[in-house]
């Protein structure tokens, strides 16, 4: 029935060994309260992963900050979309794009997997 | 099956504890080692013997389900339908599901299939495995899963989109992550590159056209502990068909088929009789003794046993819009006031072990113990 004796484990111990909480299980009548999730949020990442900014004409300046409108998302209220400062060419600048997160997990406040 | 008591070991809490178990106890105890079953072997070989036939007919029921288009019937979106057949004609990555089973008077009887987001799975593959080791090294225990699940990751690993297999589920929930963790320790295991994030950290870039990780980097590979039709009713479940030629999901989306209760009466007419199944139907006209369950209901919610025109029992729960089954009523055997519910793994295509979850009553529910077992 067991083909090994010998089981190794190479990340779960490491991390999950410190979390020794106990969470109460959440029932299906009874949410959470403590947890509700954030409408989804935009989110500014400067991550090296992401494209370049695109070519821009001013020769020597560069808005460093810029945003990417959807209709219908208001995120004015999260940040300004006005560029707010301006840098040097040549300085390895990313392309700073708004990435809604969020819009999964809402329904996962009332209960858990099977 | 016996049920046996016996003493808990001394310092148990901190030897599951060691093993990155910390939901052993909630306001009830869940891990419970002050009783475990002992079986033979011959009943082993049955319990997979079933499985491995359940699993074999449960495939067969895709396929008419999909021939046949009963979306419908399971209550499943039609914008769902073209995630559902493509995964299931380019036959996309499929690492696990658990039936649950009952065992009583030598028969076992399939109750449902958690094919889509199992849980239990590192209670059932590591913790009492462990148990056993300090209990008696010289015993066995019907569980290859952690074995299995390395293959079965070493198998998938060459039919993944090239880079990342990103693990997610919902945050705030050390059940659902412990277990995501532990299958991403098997991946890692199998050579994988793999990342974690929960799932609402995954991101929406509207210029790729692509779901995207906490470092924007685009999800190829995604194993998501969280059901399929909360993916498909969340916000971001219009993308996931921009998204789709470019990203695997594990489970795929075929397996909302099999998750979903309508699959007992499919496979009742489709297999009548089978000594595996229970009669279950789209009403209960003509059952006299029957269990009401909700398409799409988790944990033991909105459950109803009625015992002639008998209400015997019944859960609370939020689930039960989308439509009812009813299935004959086939009861748990009883051990005093003890009801198991043997968890039947299939880990890719095989019979991988099992699991006991123990309740005070008939339904099953989120408060039932797991309790390990032995082979004799």
């Amino acid at each position: 029935m067991k083909k090994t004796k010998t089981i190794q484990l190479v990340l779960i111990t490491a991390a999950l060994a410190s979390c020794n909480r106990h969470l109460s299980p959440v029932q299906p009548d009874e949410p959470d309260p403590a947890y509700v999730p954030d409408s989804a949020y935009y989110e500014v990442s400067a991550d090296s992963a992401c494209p370049f900014y695109p070519t821009y004409d001013d020769p020597y300046y560069y808005p460093y900050y810029t945003g990417t409108y959807w209709p219908g998302w208001d995120f004015n209220f999260f940040f300004q979309i006005q560029p707010v400062t301006y840098r040097r060419k040549g300085v390895v600048v990313r392309h700073i794009r708004y990435i809604p997160r969020g819009g999964f997990g809402k329904l996962g406040v009332t209960t858990t997997a099977s | 099956m016996q049920r046996i008591p016996i003493s808990s070991r001394r310092n148990w809490q901190q030897a599951v504890e060691q093993l990155g178990f910390g939901f052993h106890t909630t306001h009830v105890p869940y891990w419970d080692e002050s009783v475990y079953y002992a079986f033979d072997m011959d009943e082993i070989l049955l319990l997979e013997k079933a499985t491995a036939e359940l699993w074999e007919l449960c495939l067969d029921a895709v396929q008419y389900a999909i021939d046949h288009r009963l979306y419908e019937q399971f209550h499943i979106p039609a914008v769902a339908a073209p995630f559902i057949e493509r995964s299931w004609d380019e036959d996309h990555p499929s690492i696990y599901g658990r039936f649950d089973l009952c065992y009583r008077d030598g028969q076992v009887k399939m109750l449902e299939f958690n094919a889509d987001t199992p849980t239990s799975l590192y209670e059932a593959g590591i913790v009492q495995w462990f148990w056993l080791q300090d209990l008696d090294k010289r015993k066995d225990q019907f569980n290859s899963i952690h074995e299995k699940l390395i293959g079965c990751w070493s198998y998938l690993r060459n039919h993944l989109h090239p880079g990342t297999l990103h693990f997610s589920c919902l945050r705030d929930t050390l059940e659902d992550y412990t277990n995501t963790e532990y299958l991403r320790d098997c991946a890692m295991q199998a050579g994988i590159d793999t990342h974690f994030l929960f799932i609402d950290d995954i991101g929406w870039d509207e210029e790729q056209q692509a779901f995207v990780d906490t470092e924007c980097m685009p999800v190829r590979n995604l194993f998501k502990l969280y059901p399929w039709e909360w993916l498909l009713a969340d916000e971001f479940g219009t993308h996931i068909s921009k998204a789709e030629n470019q990203l695997l999901f594990i489970e795929p989306a075929w397996k909302m088929i099999l998750s979903n209760k309508a699959i007992l009466p499919l496979l009742w007419e489709l297999f009548p009789g089978h000594p595996y199944l229970l009669p279950a139907f789209f009403s209960g006209d003509g059952l006299a003794n029957y269990v009401k369950k909700p398409l799409l209901s988790r944990e033991g919610a909105n459950i109803e046993i009625r015992i002639g025109a008998e209400l015997a029992c019944q859960t609370g729960g939020e689930y039960g819009e989308e439509g009812f089954i009813y299935q004959e009523l086939f009861p748990l055997p009883a051990f005093g006031d003890n009801y198991p519910l043997i968890g039947s793994w299939v880990i890719g295509q095989e019979p991988a072990g099992i699991g006991i979850r123990e309740a005070g009553g008939l339904i099953t529910d989120n408060l039932s113990r797991f309790v390990p077992h032995l082979i004799r």
